[in-house]
Formats: structure tokens, sequence, C-alpha cells
């Protein structure tokens, strides 16, 4: 399987606080990968070095082999997609307008969106089955009809890679195993898949892979199911 | 999709011709609108013009004193909105009108300043635009010392730097010649269209419409730019090149409208909020519906305060009040669309 994001040696600090120390671990094409760890164990910061939004202190973030800063905002939008916990715009933008956000990669400049650009934001809410969302008002959706039309926003965005924030955050069961089958899915296709997660146990059955992360530093990084059994997730999750 | 969209904007520009050609009938030298049409006609050569002391007279009317007005009119409302709506966009704040970041004191200070120096129109109106400019150069200045990349340093900046202007002109005011500069600055404040003349309308509105047609084109990147500025960067947004592209334009026609008009604020703030109602929250709709709209407002305006009453009534004051009737009729439509 091809690395497609590789962290190499990274530290970030901030606030004068060691946030990461040292890590290295590569993200795969075609392999989901789970973010575990306590609460302030530096999961977030780690998304966001992975998204290129902010620069590590010492390492290198690496996309495709090529150091992250020497990337343009849009390249690597067009080879990560992000997908936030969803928080809501001030103005009502129809979940059709969200999705079709996926698309300013490829037509930032535009009057109104070309024909191939809504035939892709079509084919994501048919993805996502959230075709009969289309025309309601974003800001009035539920939280798991939210998270959907966030992921079909980064499907519509065409990245080979996912990195996605607690993504079951408000799901109820059935959303949950719908979201994890999609994912799987995705993931079939060639996909890479990063998500921070809070539930280890449905990490390990779904998730190939899992990376411990406690206190900013890697604790286990391994198969999901292996990495993630009683004793290890104690430890992961003992007070400080 | 498409065609109801080129539909509504045909019908836009329809009713924005047919207010502009009802504005040349009307006023103290009452028109047809046959005659207004059929000059226009002829000053294009599309239809011989008869050579009467009467058709002399309305082209006279029609061309050197209603139209440049007109067309000043549209020009400014359309930029005040479009700015207004850029301002609201970028910022993400639906309270946030043109002046925020100090273009408005700025290019009033800078008028007030060239009228105390006994400048000419001209360079009154070249000294307010500089002044507008400088303005919003300061708020930035301000901001960028501390932290460039936070948008509440920026409100910040802004409103520092609207305060040291106002003081400025405040000062500009105080040194003034009671007997002839004091009413000029004063009158100037209020806002007035008397002084258009072709040439400035020729002037404002290339700028105007490349403003209007750039800012329109940047409106779907800003739609990304309200799911806040990280989330915008996966999308594959440069935030801050737009933030400042965007607020460059926006500032750049703001201070132009100032120059040629006047301080005429209200416009900006209360104009896009009733395209948004008329044609959503996308900003690809509502940067151009607020322009047509903004010029039809301020075209109303301005009507009302040539015809209202014998003596000229200062349009920036009808516009104000006009602004505070349709803000409190809008309002309680507005509380629907934000999640507040």
């Amino acid at each position: 399987m091809m690395t497609v994001l590789h962290m190499a040696g990274v530290s970030f600090s901030h606030a004068g606080r060691t946030v990461l120390h040292d890590l290295s671990f590569g993200v795969r094409a075609g392999e989901m990968t789970a973010l575990l760890g306590p609460n302030g164990a530096g999961k977030t910061t780690l998304l966001r070095l992975l998204l290129g939004l902010t620069r590590p202190e010492a390492g290198q973030v690496l996309l495709e082999g090529r150091p992250m800063q020497g990337w343009s905002r849009r390249e690597v939008a067009r080879r990560i997609a992000y997908v936030p916990q969803g928080h809501v715009p001030l103005f009502p933008y129809s979940v059709r307008d969200i999705v079709g956000m996926g698309r300013l990669v490829e037509t930032p400049f535009a009057l109104g969106l070309p024909r191939h650009d809504r035939d892709e934001v079509t084919h994501a809410l048919h993805a996502l089955g959230i075709t009969h969302l289309a025309d309601r008002p974003y800001t009035e959706l539920s939280g798991g009809e939210r998270q959907a039309a966030l992921l079909a926003r980064a499907l519509a965005q065409g990245a080979r890679t996912l990195i996605l924030d607690e993504p079951e955050t408000g799901l109820d069961y059935g959303q949950k195993q719908r979201l994890y089958a999609l994912l799987q899915k995705l993931a079939t296709q060639g996909h890479a898949i990063v998500a921070t997660t809070h539930d280890p146990l449905a990490a390990a059955r779904v998730f190939d892979r899992a990376i411990a992360l406690r206190q900013g530093r890697i604790m286990a990084d391994g198969p999901a199911a292996a990495v993630l059994d009683p004793p290890m997730l104690e430890r992961l999750y003992a007070p400080r | 999709m498409r065609l109801r969209g080129l539909a509504v904007a045909a019908l836009a520009a329809m009713g924005l011709v047919g207010l502009a050609v009802f504005s040349a009938c009307i006023g103290r030298f009452a028109v047809q609108p046959g005659q207004v049409l059929h000059a226009l006609a002829a000053s294009m050569g599309l239809m011989a013009g008869a050579n009467t002391p009467q058709t002399h007279m309305v082209h006279s009317v029609v061309f050197g004193a209603r139209l440049p007005r007109i067309g000043g009119a549209i020009c400014v409302g359309a930029a005040l909105s479009v700015a207004g709506a850029a301002y609201q966009a970028v910022f993400r704040n639906p309270l946030v009108s043109p002046g925020l970041l100090g273009v408005l004191a700025g290019a009033g200070t800078g008028a007030a300043l060239g009228i105390v120096w006994g400048l000419g129109p001209v360079g009154v109106a070249g000294l307010s635009f500089a002044g507008g400019l400088l303005a919003v150069a300061c708020g930035v200045g301000v901001a960028h010392l501390f932290d460039a990349t936070s948008m509440l340093m920026l409100v910040f900046g802004g409103l520092i730097s609207s305060a040291l202007f106002t003081a400025l002109l405040s000062l500009l005011k105080y040194i003034a010649d009671p007997q002839n500069q004091l009413p000029d600055i004063v009158f100037w404040l209020l806002g007035s269209l008397t002084q258009v003349t072709p040439h400035a309308l020729g002037v404002m509105a290339g700028p105007v419409v490349v403003g209007i047609v750039l800012l329109s084109a940047c409106g779907r990147m800003l739609d990304g730019l309200a799911m806040g500025d990280e989330e915008a960067r996966t999308l594959g947004i440069p935030v801050m090149a737009l933030r400042y592209g965007v607020i460059g334009a926006a500032t750049v026609l703001a201070a132009l409208t100032v120059s040629v008009a006047g301080m005429i604020g209200w416009v900006g703030l209360v104009v896009p909020h009733v395209a948004r109602l008329l044609v959503g929250p996308c900003n690809m709709r509502v940067l151009p519906a607020s322009a047509c709209l903004g010029g039809m407002f301020l075209l109303v305006c301005d009507d009302l305060a040539r015809t209202l009453s014998v003596e000229e009534i200062p349009v920036g004051l009808i516009a104000d009040l006009l602004g505070v009737a349709l803000f409190v009729a809008v309002l309680p439509l507005l509380r629907r669309g934000w999640r507040a």
C-alpha cells in the first residue's frame, strides 16, 4: 500500500508546552486508521498537522513524499479532505450549497456552478443517501444529518485522503453503522482514512489500524484489534 | 435553475433601466418617457434628432443634469451595497457595514482637509479617496502589529482607525472657517449627488463595474469562508489572500462613493440583508443582487431628494431615513434567516 502522508520525527509545542514529541508514522492508501487517546493527548494538533494547517516545530510532514509547506493550499485540498465536527455557519446555506463547497477546489471563481461540478455534488449526495435533504437549510439539520452533509462535501472534493474529527459524535447506533460501512467501502476503493475517535470498541472492530496517543507520544501503533485490547486501553486512558 | 438565474438577472436589469427612465422624467421640468427614449436613441445615432428648441431643452436636461446624476446614484448605491455585503461575508457578521475598517471616516477627513485647503472639487474627491484608503491601511496596520491572522484584531484596528480619523475630522471642522468652509464640510458630509458630472461618472463607473464583477466572482469562496478560517483552508481557499483582496476591493469601492457623493453609509448595511432574503445566502448571488438593489434604492432616495421639496434635500439624509425604515420592516424576516 502506498504511503500518502508521512510524519517524520514531528514535534510541536503550543504556548511553551510540548504537545507532540517526535512522532513518526505513515498514512497508507486503502487503510483505515483510528487515532485514539484521552482528551489532551494531542489528537487535534496531530490532525491539524496532517491537514497542513500548522507547521511542525521539528521534523516534517510529507504529502506524497514532498514537504507539506511546498504544496499550495489548493493542491493539498485536492488530495486531503477534512470532515470536521459539525458546527453551524451563521447563514442558512442549503445542504446542496454546503456539499458544493467541496468543488471550490476545482472552481473557485464562478458566478454559477458548472454542470460537471453540479453532477459531482448530486453524486456525493446520493452516495451518502441524503438526496432528500439537498434543499434543506444545513442550519436546521440534526447532528447525524450534518455529519453526512460534511462527509458528502469531502467526497465532492474528490480527495483520496479523508481526515475525520470524531465522526461518530452525535450519531445513533444505526447512523454509526452506516458511517463505518461507508468508510470501509471508501477504503476498499483506495481512500486513506484517518479518524480520531472516542469509541475504542467500535474502532477495534471497524478500523484496520489504531494509533494510541498519550501525552503527545505514540504508545502503540498496529492492527486495531491488537492495539485496542483491554490492558492497553486501561493504560491509555489511565488518569495521569 | 440556470435559466431561472438568467431570467431573474434580466428582470432585475429591466427594473433598473425602467426606474432610471422614470427618474429621468420626474423633476422640476417634466419630460415624457417617450422623449427620454427618443433623446437616448438620437444620441446613439439610432434616430434622427429633431432640431427644435423643445428637443434641445429635453436633451440638455436629460443628458446635462439628470442622467449623470441617475448614473451616479446607481453606481454609488451599488458600490456601497456590494462593499457592505463583501465586508459582511469576510467578517462572518451580518451587522458589519462598509465603514467597519474606517474607510468612511477616513474619506470624510480627506474631503474636509481638501475643503479647508481650498482645493477644487477634483482635489477634494482625490483627497477623500486617498483618506479612505489611508484609514483602512492604518486599521489593517494596527492589526498586523499584533496578530495578522486574527479577525478580532482587524476589527479592533478598524475601531481605532475610525476613532482616529473621526477625531481628525472634528479637528478640521473646528479650525475650518465658519463662514464658508464649515458649511461646505457639513453639507458634504450629509451626502449629495448634485456634484456628479458626466466626467466624474465616467471615472467612477469603470472601477465600480469591475469591482462588482470581481467580488461576485469571489462569492463562492466567501461562502467557504463562512465555515471558519481553518475549514476554508482545507477546502482549498487561500484565506488570507482572499480576505485582504476582498477587503481591498470593497474599500476602494466604498472610498470611491464617498469621494463623489459624500457620506452615505447605511445603505451598505441594510441592502445586503434584503438581497439575502430574496436570493438566499450564497454570495455569488447575494453580491450582484446587492449591487442591483443598492442602485435602485439610492436612485429612489435621490428622486425623493430632488422632488420632495423646492429646496434639494441631501440624499444621504433620505437614504439614512429610508434605510432605517427598510431595516425595521425586514428585521422580523431576517431573524428566521440567521441562527442568532
